[in-house]
C-alpha cells in the first residue's frame, strides 16, 4: 500500500480514535479531574503575594501535565485489545506505524485540549500570563514528545499482568530529559529576561528523538 | 494449495502448543478443525492469520508466506476470532465503513448494506455495537470477515453465541459460500466443537490432539 493511501487510511483511523475517545470518556475525564484538582490544590498551597510563584509554576505545570497525560494515554491500546480491534487492524493491510501514529495523534490532540484549558485556568488562579504563544508552542512540543513515548509504552504494557503500573515505572526515567527541557523552556519563557531559544531547541531535539524511536519501535512492541 | 503448512511448530515457554503440523488444503475446500480444548486449533489459526509467529516450520496461504505479513496476503484472508473484533462504541455502519476504507472496498456502501442485510442485522445498523448480544456481534463479525471478499476464511469457533437462525446465516454465507457472488469459491478452515454440525458444511477435517495432527480427511467427498 503506497504512502498517500496509508495517509488517507491514517486520517480515517485518527478520526475513529477521536470518535472512540469522545464517546468513551473514562480516561479523559479521569485526567481532567486529576489536573483540575492538582491545580486547585497548588493554588491554595502557594502564597500568591510573595512573588515566588512564577519560579515554581514550570514545575507545577509539567507535573500536572505529565501525570494527567499518563492517566489519559496509559490505557490507549487497552480498549482496542479488549474489543479485538487491535487484532482486526493488525490483520488488515494497514501498516503498524500508521496504527501507532493515528493513536498518538489522537492522544496528542485530546491532551492539548486539556492542557490549553489548564493553562487558561492557571492564568486565572496564579495571576500569571500563562496563555502566551510562546508557552503554547513549548507545551505543544513537550506534549508531542511525551505522548509519543507514553503511547508506545501503553502498547508494550498490553499483555502484562500488572495493569497500568508498568507504564509510569518505564515512562518516568525515559521522560526525564524531555521534562527537564520542558520545565527549563517554560521557566525561561516566564522569566522574560532569559532566552527560551536554546531550551526550545533542546526540547524539539528530544521530541524528534522520542517520536522517531517510538514510531520505529511500535511494530516490535507486541 | 490454498493453505499449506510444513512442520509448523509453536512453543510457549519451551512447551509445544503446535507440534510439526503439516497440512495441505486445496482451494475451495471447507475444512473443519477439530480437537479438544488446548489441542492447538486457535494457535494454528492465529499463526495463519499473521497474528503470531511460528517457532519452526512454515505456512503459506495461496503461495504467500504468512510470516511475511504482506498486504497481498492480508487482502485475501478473512478472520473470525473468539472475541468480536469491533469498536464497541461504534454502530455497525461506522465500524464496517472504517474497515471498508482500510481494505479499499469498492462501492462500500452497497457492500455494507448487502452484508448487513444478509446477516439480518440491517435494522440495527445505527445502534451502538456495545449494546448487542453475543449472537448479534457474531453476525456482525460474519459480515466483517466477508467485507473485502477474501479468498480464504480462517474461523475460530464461528458458531459461538449464534441461535438457530444465526447458524443458518453462518451456513449460508460462509460455510457453504452460498451467498458469495464470486465464481471461485472461498476456502474455509474453521475450528469447531460442534462436531454434529460438521457434515452439513465441511468437505473434510483435520483433528488435532496436544498440538499434533492425529487424523485428517481432506478429500472432496470425505464426509
Amino acid at each position: 500500500m503506497n504512502l498517500p493511501t496509508q495517509l488517507q487510511i491514517g486520517g480515517k483511523l485518527l478520526n475513529a480514535n477521536l470518535k472512540q475517545a469522545w464517546r468513551d470518556k473514562t480516561d479523559w475525564i479521569t485526567a481532567c479531574m486529576f489536573a483540575i484538582t492538582a491545580l486547585l490544590l497548588y493554588s491554595f498551597a502557594f502564597n500568591l503575594t510573595t512573588g515566588l510563584v512564577s519560579s515554581l509554576l514550570p514545575g507545577v505545570i509539567w507535573t500536572v501535565f505529565l501525570f494527567s497525560g499518563i492517566f489519559a494515554t496509559g490505557q490507549s491500546f487497552q480498549q482496542d485489545r479488549q474489543n479485538g480491534i487491535l487484532d482486526a487492524l493488525k490483520i488488515s493491510p494497514i501498516h503498524s506505524m500508521t496504527i501507532y501514529i493515528a493513536k498518538t495523534l489522537a492522544n496528542i490532540l485530546m491532551l492539548l485540549l486539556i492542557e490549553f484549558g489548564l493553562l487558561l485556568g492557571a492564568t486565572i488562579l496564579f495571576s500569571e500570563p500563562l496563555f502566551t504563544l510562546e508557552l503554547l508552542i513549548i507545551v505543544t512540543i513537550g506534549t508531542i514528545g511525551y505522548t509519543a513515548l507514553s503511547t508506545l509504552l501503553s502498547a508494550i504494557n498490553l499483555d502484562r499482568n500488572n495493569g497500568g503500573l508498568l507504564l509510569p515505572v518505564l515512562a518516568l526515567p525515559l521522560l526525564v530529559p524531555l521534562l527537564i527541557a520542558s520545565v527549563e523552556a517554560t521557566s525561561a519563557s516566564l522569566q522574560q529576561e532569559a532566552s527560551t531559544t536554546p531550551w526550545i531547541l533542546l526540547l524539539s531535539l528530544f521530541t524528534i528523538w522520542s517520536t522517531a524511536i517510538a514510531t520505529l519501535m511500535f511494530p516490535l512492541a507486541d | 494449495m490454498a493453505i499449506e503448512t510444513n512442520s509448523l511448530t509453536r512453543r510457549y515457554d519451551g512447551l509445544p502448543a503446535l507440534n510439526k503440523v503439516s497440512i495441505q488444503i486445496t482451494p475451495g475446500s471447507r475444512i473443519a478443525l477439530l480437537g479438544n480444548n488446548g489441542s492447538g486449533k486457535t494457535t494454528l489459526l492465529t499463526i495463519l492469520s499473521t497474528l503470531l509467529q511460528s517457532s519452526e516450520g512454515s505456512a503459506k496461504i495461496l503461495g504467500h508466506d504468512v510470516s511475511k505479513k504482506t498486504t497481498a496476503l492480508q487482502n485475501i484472508i478473512g478472520v473470525i476470532r473468539h472475541q468480536p473484533m469491533v469498536y464497541e462504541n461504534f454502530s455497525p455502519i461506522e465500524d464496517l465503513e472504517l474497515f471498508a476504507k482500510i481494505y479499499q472496498v469498492p462501492n462500500n456502501r452497497e457492500r455494507i448494506e448487502r452484508l448487513l442485510t444478509s446477516v439480518e442485522i440491517w435494522h440495527l445498523r445505527d445502534e451502538m455495537i456495545g449494546t448487542f448480544s453475543r449472537g448479534q456481534k457474531q453476525r456482525l463479525m460474519i459480515a466483517k470477515a466477508l467485507l473485502h471478499r477474501p479468498k480464504v476464511l480462517l474461523l475460530d469457533e464461528p458458531e459461538i453465541g449464534l441461535d438457530q437462525d444465526g447458524l443458518r446465516v453462518l451456513d449460508q454465507l460462509i460455510l457453504t459460500n452460498a451467498a458469495e457472488e464470486e465464481s471461485t469459491p472461498i476456502t474455509v478452515l474453521a475450528a469447531t466443537h460442534r462436531e454434529e454440525r460438521v457434515d452439513t458444511w465441511a468437505t473434510g477435517f483435520v483433528r488435532l490432539e496436544r498440538g499434533r495432527v492425529i487424523e485428517t480427511s481432506l478429500g472432496e467427498d470425505a464426509l
